[in-house]
């Protein structure tokens, strides 16, 4: 069996442990924000970019998920998240959908209660790139070697849509009740996506050795549906 | 729209100029076909070749997986005594690593070739007072040179019959003369790209040096404070003579193997030593005596 089954399978079994714990209590996130990716692009010897994914700009972020509630602190559940960035002759959307798992470390009915998360996702990334020139200077040459001037790259525009790859994203939070169906929260997290070696991605971007990774600060609303039932 | 891959050979002088003179380029895939064009000053077993115009040339369709080897030659007026036409080459920078390709695009990568003299021209000659030594029998490298047959009474002109004269190509040459009553003649000769050197067989087994080109030495070298920054490419009133690759960890005398000797005309000179590592500069003042050679140690280099 691939990873693709083993998504699959667990992904359809989400609505088996949604019904198993119907009477605990279900929430709905829904939350926005933004991205920062690594700073400066990095490059090889060549001034080729070996982290295609680097220097973007500031991007959005937007996404939902919804938890079942185990008990007080532990939940699990699915999302979905889609965030989108651009620099100088590049543009990358990534939408994705996962399964998470949620630790309050103090109840969660509590009007303060901090957090942590962790999720594995299937990701599907686009980028694009638009035609450009790059000249790059090499630093000085070795012994016997011929000194370089100049390396002249002209690149040529491609699109690559809903590439996918998995990924893991993690993080930590602080929800704040406002009244028994309604949280606010804030939360902040690294997602991870293992797209360098994506088919498409690496044959269009030869010398990335580098994944797709971002750092993202969200606020939300966490809507509490269903109140949850005692048993004892 | 250019093909995937092109290099672009720019032929520059020593002092950074266009050489307009068509010149053929070679591109080899091995080092042997390089080096044994390189011996005989023509392309042998080349992959490619194109012959540069007004200074550049191209070559396209060449894998980036694997170096190549670049070899450009021309023969052109030396300016020595004598009107000389020396071999020009780029016998001291000859790899070409840097090809490379994009998945979607192109790449041209241009390269400066430095084309500098590849021979000097040496000259033997004995005075009258050696006369009982004739003829003087020279082998340069183990190779036969020339023999001398008649004395002169004052220094020669390179033409004249009392000189044996031939280019020599640049680097260190050992010289080993003999006469039939026993005078035997060593020494280690570095000759120059460019360089004349008109040298007297004076005595027995005294070599002076009259040349203009040959009046004195500088000997340049580093401790291990400049490892990171090595090598050094050394130049002297702006026209490189050479590079240090290694340190010493002692003191070096001159013409020492861990050092850089050059030969120079007398004069004051003002040398530059660049870091082809992290791109530091040293410069040095020194002065060139009759038959001395000065030291130069590279300070620590801090850029």
């Amino acid at each position: 069996m691939n990873r693709w089954h083993s998504a699959v399978i667990c992904f359809c079994m989400l609505p088996a442990a949604v019904m198993a714990q119907f009477e605990k209590k279900v929430s709905v996130y829904i939350d926005a924000g933004v991205t920062a990716s690594p700073k400066s692009e990095r490059l090889n010897t060549k001034g080729q970019p070996t982290d295609i994914f680097g220097a973007y700009k500031s991007g959005q972020l937007v996404g939902g998920a919804i938890l079942y509630s185990l008990d007080d602190h532990f939940s699990v559940g699915g999302s979905v998240r889609a965030m989108r960035a651009a620099k100088p002759y590049y543009s990358l959307l990534v939408t994705s959908v996962g399964g998470m798992a949620k630790y309050n470390i103090l109840p969660s009915g509590k009007k303060i209660s901090p957090y942590v998360f962790f999720e594995g996702n299937l990701s599907f990334v686009s980028m694009g790139q638009k035609n450009h020139i790059s000249n790059y200077q090499p630093p000085g040459s070795t012994a016997d070697t011929v000194p370089v001037a100049n390396i002249k790259y002209t690149y040529a525009a491609y699109n690559l849509f809903f590439v996918p790859a998995f990924g893991i994203y993690s993080g930590g939070g602080v929800d704040i009740r406002l009244k028994e169906s309604l949280n606010f929260f804030v939360q902040a997290g690294f997602n991870e996506c293992f797209a360098k070696n994506a088919k498409l991605i690496k044959a269009n971007n030869l010398s990335n050795t580098s994944n797709l990774g971002y750092w993202n600060l969200v606020v939300g609303i966490r809507l509490n549906l269903f109140k949850k039932k005692t048993f004892y | 729209m250019l093909p995937p891959t092109r290099l672009t050979v720019n032929l520059l002088d020593t002092n950074g100029s266009p050489i307009v003179t068509p010149i053929n380029v070679y591109l080899f895939t091995n080092l042997t076909d390089y080096t044994n064009s390189t011996h005989y000053y023509r392309g042998i077993n080349y992959l490619k070749s194109d012959t540069a115009v007004n200074g550049v040339c191209f070559f396209d369709t060449l894998k980036t997986e694997t170096p190549y080897y670049i070899y450009a030659h021309y023969k052109n007026y030396s300016g020595l005594s004598g009107g000389y036409y020396i071999d020009f080459d780029n016998e001291d920078k000859y790899i070409v690593d840097s090809l490379t390709k994009l998945a979607n695009g192109t790449s041209n990568t241009s390269i400066n070739l430095i084309l500098s003299p590849a021979n000097g021209l040496v000259s033997f000659w004995t005075p009258t007072a050696n006369s009982p030594s004739l003829p003087i029998t020279i082998t340069l490298d183990n190779n036969l040179f020339g023999s001398i047959t008649e004395p002169s009474a004052t220094t020669p002109t390179y033409f004249d019959k009392t000189t044996v004269t031939a280019l020599v190509p640049k680097g260190k040459h050992s010289l080993y003369a003999e006469s039939p009553n026993g005078c035997v003649w060593t020494e280690e000769l570095v000759v120059k790209g460019g360089g004349d050197y008109s040298l007297e067989l004076y005595g027995c087994g005294s070599v002076n040096s009259n040349n203009a080109n040959g009046n004195g030495n500088v000997t340049f070298w580093t401790d291990s404070s400049n490892a990171a920054a090595l090598p050094f490419t050394i130049s002297i009133n702006g026209d490189t003579v050479g590079i240090i690759y290694n340190t010493s960890p002692f003191e070096l005398p001159c013409f020492s193997a861990g050092g850089l000797t050059v030969p120079l005309p007398l004069g004051n000179y003002t040398s530059l030593a660049i870091s082809q590592t992290n791109g530091c500069q040293l410069e040095n003042n020194f002065t060139i005596t009759s038959g001395g050679c000065t030291v130069v140690k590279l300070t620590t280099c801090e850029k």
